[in-house]
């Protein structure tokens, strides 16, 4: 399949810190999408401790993600709750009674697998709070990357952990037998001033010199984990520099580019809308935060379409009902 | 007399001279400390002094002021972080470490990259995370004196107006004050603009 032919369907968000408005964020995007037109699914990921149907106004949903990792239903799709909003599918989370908070290799591959057969345009896996290797390998699996955060400073750790994490768990994984890399892997990642090498730059330079195949290898991988960031609750302009710390410091010390998607304001509807379980931003197109996702959403069709080598991975032929690019992005919100 | 060797082995080579002076109550009296940085929080700086016998009196330094002198290596100037101490403990094996805490007082971001450049063991990445906030917060910091001059810029403005039509007697002052607010207003917009236009 040619780089052209191919779309990112599977978004996740992920960002590290709990409480930073991940699970809005996902329902805001998919109800925008929804709105041009889009067949969507959501995926609460957050095993353990779902609750993004609770958002929609879902109080008792009769069928989880825990039905189909204990197979008492065959597929994916028989799990898709349908919503009082059109275009959206939901797949809600499961609770860790039956331990699905930690599901087994075989249960992660038929979920992964079974995700990339859903009949969506677009799906988005609301990943929960933290760094679990579980949580790290359903964001390193979906080509469209996107971490949430708010400009507070814990939050800003969490999502720069979170990154530098998933990011040392892909490239272990894409040189799992090379113990060399590994080992200088893990020495730029820890803190011991004594070591020759501090940053994952500092891994590149050495290989340039010294090992060309590897380096050639290492920028593929790095090329490979392009992610988006949204900063999200933004209340003064102070916090809009948060995106672009980050965005400084992945590219200092992990070599890797981050793309802002855009910048979410505070807006006392979404908390009013989390309590009145109505889907935010249903009914909501005049606030701010509403406005900002419907451009947000824009900037996802068009990177979903955008081809890029390295992201072969993971997509779907685009269906015939697309509309062009810029189509897309001149139409009004 | 002997010197602390765990602080000793926490500098290297380059690392700059530093000494606390503790200034005493009557301001004359200033006790000289080699320390080493331990750690270093938003507003304070925890040291290990490098003689700790010498500090005489170390249980009763709480409160006095304290100026963070660092002499380097490479002929650099030398740099002067004032402060006060707001802690003093012994601690570690046998109660050999002299650990004081000094509350800096409004630290420039020079002295707090300084200071966390000194750090033993700093991940480098999250040092380059929180230099980055520190800039970002103390920019964030000058738009509230931002505020403020154009707010006072626009009371002199409107206070000299008032003053012209209002009262002839004080036309002249009414024309200073009229001018000199609104050459702070248009001064500290053009400010903001050349700024906005300087590569990050």
């Amino acid at each position: 399949m040619s780089a052209e032919m191919n779309r990112i369907k599977l978004w996740a968000i992920g960002g590290g810190k709990g409480g930073v408005g991940k699970s809005v964020v996902s329902l805001g995007l998919g109800i925008c999408l929804a709105r041009l037109g889009k067949k969507v699914i959501l995926i609460d990921g957050d095993l353990g401790g779902a609750n993004l149907h609770t958002l929609m106004g879902v109080r008792y949903p009769h069928v989880t993600l825990e039905h189909f990792l204990l197979k008492k239903v065959p597929r994916l799709e028989d799990t898709v709750i349908h919503t009082e909003v059109e275009g959206i599918g939901l797949i809600c989370g499961a609770d860790d009674i039956l331990g699905s908070a930690n599901p087994t290799y075989a249960q992660k591959i038929r979920l992964l697998n079974q995700i990339e057969e859903l009949p969506a345009q677009y799906v988005f896996l609301d990943l929960g709070a933290g760094s679990s290797f579980n949580l790290l390998d359903f964001f390193n699996y979906s080509p469209g990357k996107i971490v949430v955060f708010t400009s507070q400073a814990t939050s800003l750790q969490n999502a720069y952990g979170f990154i530098k994490s998933a990011l040392y768990r892909k490239l272990a994984k894409d040189f799992t037998k090379d113990y060399e890399v590994l080992d200088m892997l893990y020495q730029t990642a820890g803190s011991d001033s004594e070591m020759p090498m501090h940053s994952i730059p500092d891994l590149l330079k050495k290989f340039k010199e010294e090992a060309p195949t590897k380096y050639e290898l290492l920028c593929r991988a790095l090329y490979d984990f392009h992610l988006f960031l949204i900063v999200n609750m933004v209340k003064s302009s102070a916090d809009l520099k948060s995106p672009e710390i980050i965005q400084a410091v992945c590219n200092d010390f992990l070599s890797i580019h981050p793309q802002i998607l855009g910048q979410l304001v505070h807006d006392s509807a979404v908390e009013a809308a989390v309590n009145q379980m109505v889907p935010f931003p249903m009914g909501q197109k005049r606030s701010k935060a509403a406005q900002a996702l419907q451009q947000i959403v824009l900037r996802i069709i068009k990177e979903s379409r955008l081809p890029k080598a390295g992201w072969l991975t993971n997509r779907e032929k685009p269906g015939d009902d697309d509309l062009p690019v810029e189509t897309l992005l001149t139409q009004p919100s | 007399m002997a010197p602390n060797l765990a602080a000793l082995h926490t500098r290297n080579l380059d690392s700059p001279y530093i000494i606390l002076e503790i200034i005493g109550s009557d301001e004359d009296t200033i006790l000289r400390v080699p320390v080493v940085v331990r750690n270093l929080t938003a507003g304070v700086v925890t040291l290990e002094a490098i003689y700790p016998q010498n500090v005489a009196g170390w249980e009763n330094l709480n409160g006095y002021k304290g100026n963070l002198r660092l002499r380097f290596k490479g002929g650099e100037d030398p740099l002067e972080i004032k402060g006060k101490l707001t802690w003093t403990k012994f601690s570690g094996e046998d109660e050999r470490q002299l650990t004081l805490g000094l509350e800096l007082a409004k630290p420039t971001l020079t002295a707090k990259k300084v200071l966390g450049d000194l750090m033993p063991n700093t991940a480098q990445d999250l040092k380059g995370l929180w230099d980055r906030w520190d800039h970002a917060y103390a920019a964030s910091g000058r738009t509230g004196s931002d505020r403020w001059l154009y707010l006072l810029g626009l009371i002199l403005l409107f206070g000299g107006v008032g003053l012209q039509l209002g009262n002839t007697t004080y036309q002249m002052l009414g024309w200073i004050l009229w001018f000199f607010g609104s050459l702070a207003v248009a001064g500290k917009s053009l400010y903001c603009i050349w700024q906005r236009r300087l590569p990050r």
